[in-house]
């Protein structure tokens, strides 16, 4: 399984189509920055911070596009064989992969907080005493965020090994993820409080209180469903 | 007797409706060279994708160095070298960077190993040119690279040569030959190329719509496909005191059916007839026989197939 995650982290730092996405997803931050410093109100890090994290649909859209360009080009450049008789177990290419695309999406995700909060807390100043509870609630927040990121990226990981093409992927994992934001929102609540997306687009609501543990077994629960899913679609699939 | 590197059980595969192979038993003996032979179709690759873990079977077995069970056969295939088909590599990487995947997929210590099947494979010189930008014969060169990556003592390879120019075939056979001969490699080769097949292979395997006809080797092939005089006769027994004595000939082979097969001075057919007829032996059929692998081939599967 290491070798294999060794092999899978080679890709990830060769994949030009990681690379792209991850220099657009830091102009975007970017972006967000001059956007939040122009705002009649001054936006400080803290708040931007508060801001960033409930940016679901900036993620549904690097995420969705990220797990199409890494997970499916295998499949289209018939390249995933060669994790198969290179003489790894399926479901060790699959967690493989899993761990190297999450990671991504963490690196990523985490650099596009980290420019909007340390941009605008130069500008504008940080805006919050950093008090044990202030620092508590960051870490909570921050925590539930990538969780969060990392149960999104794996949901788009289970389209992407049930598609297996790049442009199926990336349709159907921003259709069915705006689907799913769909229900989570407008949706019966007890329903919504099901999903990742309504647990993410909450979480500056959540993180501090007994309901963000309800948020990270959601997070948790849809990883390993999500997870096992993309595992046993993939082992009864003949590859190309 | 030596053991089988891969052996195909009762294997099956079907696709709905459609059967790709049909209860193979196949064994491919240690340091042979097993060429397979199939039109398109027929269900080589199918099998070759089975044996490779691409493709799951419907039912029957598959041993890979004597190990049959799911888990062990997958550990197996560390120790064999594979080409499906049109080589699959990373475009956006460089034949080295595709080696070393390979190399890390496959646990491999030490980066050794990749300059020496670069070279081995003629790539040595392509440096910074991504795989995208090869050639259809790079890319098969680069494959060749992967498979022989890991040193592996079992190559498979479905259709190695498709897109090498003939100085690449050539070079191609020789490295096959090599490894054959000097680290025992057993190999299993699927190849349109016949010719080529023969002038390699040192068994041979046919397979007609998921059907395995018939598995034999060179040596037998050879001599089915002798060219010879068959001479079907009333009396075998005075024949051949005539084909001996009268006409000196010392290379004939009496067959269990009153058949005679000849085996030179095949151009002087009438004159054998005259002599066995005036020697009293009543000839009742006399054809000249002998096939080519090609010929053979299209003659087991009785038609006009695509090889």
């Amino acid at each position: 399984m290491l070798k294999q995650i060794r092999a899978e982290f080679l890709k990830l730092r060769k994949s030009s189509g990681f690379l792209t996405i991850a220099v657009v997803m830091l102009v975007i931050a970017g972006f967000m920055s001059r956007l939040y410093m122009s705002a009649a109100d001054p936006v400080t890090g803290y708040e931007a911070f508060k801001r960033a994290i409930t940016t679901v649909e900036l993620q549904i859209l690097f995420v969705g596009i990220f797990a199409a360009v890494f997970i499916c080009d295998e499949f289209q450049n018939r390249t995933i064989g060669a994790s198969v008789y290179g003489g790894n177990g399926r479901l060790s290419v699959v967690i493989a992969k899993l761990v190297a695309f999450f990671s991504g999406v963490l690196v990523v995700a985490a650099v596009f907080l980290a420019i909007i909060i340390i941009t605008l807390s130069i500008v504008n100043g940080f805006g919050e005493e950093l008090t044990t509870s202030t620092t508590l609630w960051l870490c909570q927040a921050v925590f539930l965020y990538l969780l969060g990121c990392v149960a999104m990226a794996s949901f788009s990981a289970m389209i992407s090994y049930i598609a297996k093409s790049v442009l199926e992927t990336a349709i159907f994992c921003i259709g069915l993820t705006y689907g799913v934001v769909f229900v989570a929102m407008r949706g019966p609540e007890n329903i919504g409080k099901l999903t990742f997306i309504w647990h993410m687009a909450k979480i500056q609501n959540l993180a501090g209180t007994s309901g963000m543990f309800l948020s990270v077994a959601v997070f948790l629960a849809t990883i390993l469903v999500t997870g096992y899913a993309a595992y046993a679609v993939f082992k009864r699939t003949d590859l190309k | 007797m030596r053991e089988t590197v891969f052996g195909a059980y009762g294997l099956t595969k079907r696709y709905r409706k459609t059967v790709a192979l049909d209860c193979v038993d196949m064994a491919v003996k240690k340091s042979d060279i097993y060429g397979f032979i199939g039109e398109n179709g027929a269900g080589k690759t199918t099998l070759i994708r089975i044996l490779s873990g691409l493709a799951m079977k419907t039912s029957g077995e598959i041993s890979l160095n004597g190990e049959s069970a799911e888990r062990e056969v997958a550990r197996q295939r560390q120790r064999v070298g594979f080409i499906v088909e049109t080589p699959a590599a990373y475009p956006y990487m460089t034949a080295a960077e595709n080696l070393e995947v390979q190399r890390l997929q496959r646990g491999i210590p030490g980066k050794s190993c990749i300059e020496r099947s670069l070279k081995a494979t003629g790539l040595s010189d392509v440096g910074k040119k991504k795989a995208r930008d090869f050639s259809l014969g790079m890319k098969q060169r680069l494959g060749l690279a992967m498979a022989l990556l890991s040193e592996p003592e079992f190559l498979v390879l479905d259709e190695p040569v498709n897109g090498l120019d003939p100085t690449g075939i050539v070079e191609f056979r020789e490295i096959l030959k090599k490894l054959n001969k000097e680290r025992g490699v057993t190999i299993l080769i699927s190849s349109h190329l016949l010719s080529e097949l023969y002038m390699l292979a040192t068994c041979f395997g046919f397979i007609h719509k998921g059907k395995l006809l018939e598995q034999i080797s060179v040596a037998e092939l050879d001599e089915r496909c002798k060219k010879h005089l068959a001479i079907k006769v009333d009396d075998p027994g005075k024949a051949v005191f005539l084909l001996e004595n009268k006409l000196l000939i010392k290379r004939f082979e009496a067959m269990p059916n009153k058949t005679i097969k000849v085996y030179e001075r095949l151009g002087e057919s009438a004159l054998i007839s005259r002599e066995l007829i005036l020697g009293g032996v009543m000839v009742e059929d006399m054809t000249t026989k002998g096939d080519d692998l090609e010929a053979y081939y299209m003659r087991l599967i009785g038609g006009n197939s695509n090889a």
